[in-house]
């Protein structure tokens, strides 16, 4: 702690955003997390340099539902396809899910909750009364609702997701800014003469940031999740591409024989979705400048 | 001495859905440079919001406020925030008054960098927060700690330093002592009396605690439910308080000398509603001297003594 004080310039801000990532650091389950989710993303970039998509897709002759070996790392699947190549390929929808999906409910989130919650009165009860419509209906049966009416397309999909978890997002970082626009050193702000744009952004975003990063993250971990349920249900990817949920869903029928085909892509989805739940518990932790380590 | 701070009829009413509270009502006063005006009154009579209206803060609904004779109620937005160079304000919680994120050198900078001061001067700026920092008594090794580090009375010292960054003439005290304890109260009222000394500031200091008016203020200000019930100088009001409300805050400051104690009397009734209140006296209803000419419209302050004023026509009398 001494030595970090004496580091730390008179410059301002950065100080603290090296202070975050140094707290970020010693939490070893939050490392954990992140080296294990940037090596899922390594493997989703660079799927096709591992193994080409066409092993995903071709059948291999006389190869159908074997046990693991040496040839085929994980097994074949009921249409002697090699599930390694599948489970590989398959991170690719899962990443690209949680990231996109995750980061549009942020900004639409960030944009109608701040919108509420720092102006209040009718825009206020416009905004969430709309939204308390959408959260009657439960985020994955929205999204299911919606890709079942318009056609499981890629853009429904999407489109479907961001609309399951913007509601909730929406409400958090309305709280969170409510909260925060009424404390004391806002008025302060306002007392020195501060201007709207200088308190949003140097008094409520990094105040607000906390509780909204770490949502976003969970959302991720749940986006994952969702898009699995759907594809297994048979309304998100379609087969024959090798998303997680469609391996999940073809493997079911074999499971008690091939349990294998069950095991690896939902292992792969778990360790997924946990390493980004790890992340968001070191950020919240690493965020949050009263506990100390 | 010259006038410093002047309100005429100040009014800050807030819209409800029962009615318009009225919590400041008509506020007349007047400070002099380098002199304090103790605000008291109990809670949610309106003191807080008197200290902010005078302040541009929350707009006032009516009245006029002006600063060595500029008329603050004519000025826009953005002449008001040039004015915050001049009229600052110290807060009573010091736990949430400082944002959570920065620290105390961003904290003390924060003012004086909003209001363009030291452009492109990084060395003359950390030699004032340097300064600032000397002159409220905190240490430097905490030049980059954060406000959840240290204990509410250095929390306090960096409200009192970020305020006087930029040099301003009047300071607004929103009860800067009621959230610390008691030994904390003590150097952080004795630092505002230095301070007020070697930079001859002007105060208005706002509390519900009176002895502390009593140590700090010049003149006193008594507020009953958004009016201001009696207005004297410090010693005239402690010896010679005449309106029933003020009688009966003194009688409610504990003595510890037995033998001094006299009967304590306990106002009897509760608060009225400050929501479109009733015409006549606001005090009228936990009067032990109410007569029926107190609840007519008419109720307004007097000059008993040399500037003594009181808010009932019935001082003389009562005090026979």
């Amino acid at each position: 702690m001494a030595k970090h004080k004496v580091k730390a310039t008179a410059g301002g801000g950065q100080s603290q955003t090296k202070e975050i990532i140094r707290r970020f650091k010693k939490n070893r389950s939050a490392m954990v997390g992140l080296a294990v989710f940037l090596i899922i993303c390594l493997i989703a970039i660079f799927a096709d340099v591992i193994t080409p998509y066409s092993n995903a897709i071709d059948q291999i002759k006389g190869a159908r539902l074997e046990a693991p070996s040496s040839e085929h790392w994980f097994g074949t699947d009921h249409l002697a396809r090699d599930m390694f190549a599948r489970v590989i390929h398959g991170s690719r929808y899962s990443v690209v899910f949680a990231l996109v999906v995750s980061a549009c409910a942020l900004v639409i989130s960030v944009v109608l909750g701040g919108v509420a919650g720092y102006y209040g009165g009718w825009v206020d009860n416009l905004i969430m009364r709309i939204l308390d419509i959408f959260m009657c209906i439960p985020g994955d049966l929205l999204a299911l609702c919606i890709v079942a009416a318009f056609g499981s397309s890629l853009p429904n999909l999407l489109v479907a997701l961001i609309i399951g978890r913007v509601p909730a997002t929406v409400r958090i970082v309305r709280a969170t800014i409510l909260g925060i626009s009424s404390a004391d050193y806002i008025e302060a702000a306002q007392c020195h003469g501060a201007k709207d744009a200088r308190i949003i952004a140097k008094y409520i975003i990094p105040n607000a940031m906390g509780p909204i990063i770490v949502d976003a993250t969970v959302n991720a971990s749940r986006i994952i999740i969702s898009v699995a349920s759907l594809s297994f249900l048979g309304l998100g990817i379609q087969a024959p591409a090798p998303e997680w949920g469609n391996l999940l869903a073809s493997a079911r029928e074999y499971m008690r024989t091939c349990p294998w085909l069950v095991y690896l892509p939902g292992l792969a989805l778990v360790i997924t979705s946990l390493s980004i739940n790890m992340v968001g518990d070191g950020l919240r932790d690493a965020l949050d400048p009263k506990i100390r380590d | 001495m010259s006038v410093l701070i002047e309100t005429q009829d100040l009014q800050k009413y807030f819209k409800t859905p029962r009615g318009w509270l009225h919590a400041v009502d008509g506020i007349n006063l007047k400070i002099d440079e380098g002199q304090t005006l103790g605000v008291v009154g109990e809670s949610g009579c309106g003191k807080s919001t008197l200290g902010r209206a005078v302040l541009r803060l929350q707009d006032p609904t009516g009245g006029k406020i002006f600063y060595e004779g500029q008329d603050l109620m004519a000025m826009n937005k953005k002449e008001v925030r040039s004015m915050c160079t001049k009229m600052q304000m110290i807060f009573q919680d010091p736990y949430s008054s400082l944002n959570p994120r920065m620290s105390i050198w961003q904290l003390i900078a924060e003012p004086m960098l909003i209001n363009h001061m030291y452009k492109g001067d990084k060395e003359g700026l950390n030699k004032k927060i340097e300064e600032l920092m000397d002159t409220v008594g905190l240490a430097k090794r905490l030049t980059h700690a954060y406000p959840h580090e240290l204990d509410g009375g250095r929390r306090q010292r960096i409200g009192v330093a970020r305020a006087l960054s930029v040099d301003p003439k009047f300071i607004v005290c929103d009860e800067p002592v009621s959230a610390l304890d008691v030994s904390i109260q003590a150097q952080i009222l004795n630092l505002l009396m230095d301070l007020q000394r070697d930079r001859g500031l002007t105060y208005m200091f706002i509390t519900h605690d009176l002895s502390v008016v009593k140590h700090i203020s010049n003149e006193i200000m008594v507020m009953y439910m958004g009016k201001c019930v009696e207005r004297a100088p410090k010693r005239e009001l402690f010896s010679n308080p005449s309106h029933p409300y003020t009688q009966a805050l003194l009688r409610a400051i504990p003595e510890p000398n037995i033998d001094k104690r006299g009967e304590l009397q306990v106002l009897k009734g509760e608060v009225t509603s400050p929501i479109n209140p009733k015409p006549g006296c606001r005090f009228a209803h936990r009067c032990p001297y109410v007569r029926e000419s107190c609840l007519a419209d008419g109720v307004e302050l007097q000059e008993i003594a040399p500037s003594h004023f009181v808010a009932c026509p019935y001082s003389s009398e009562i005090n026979g």
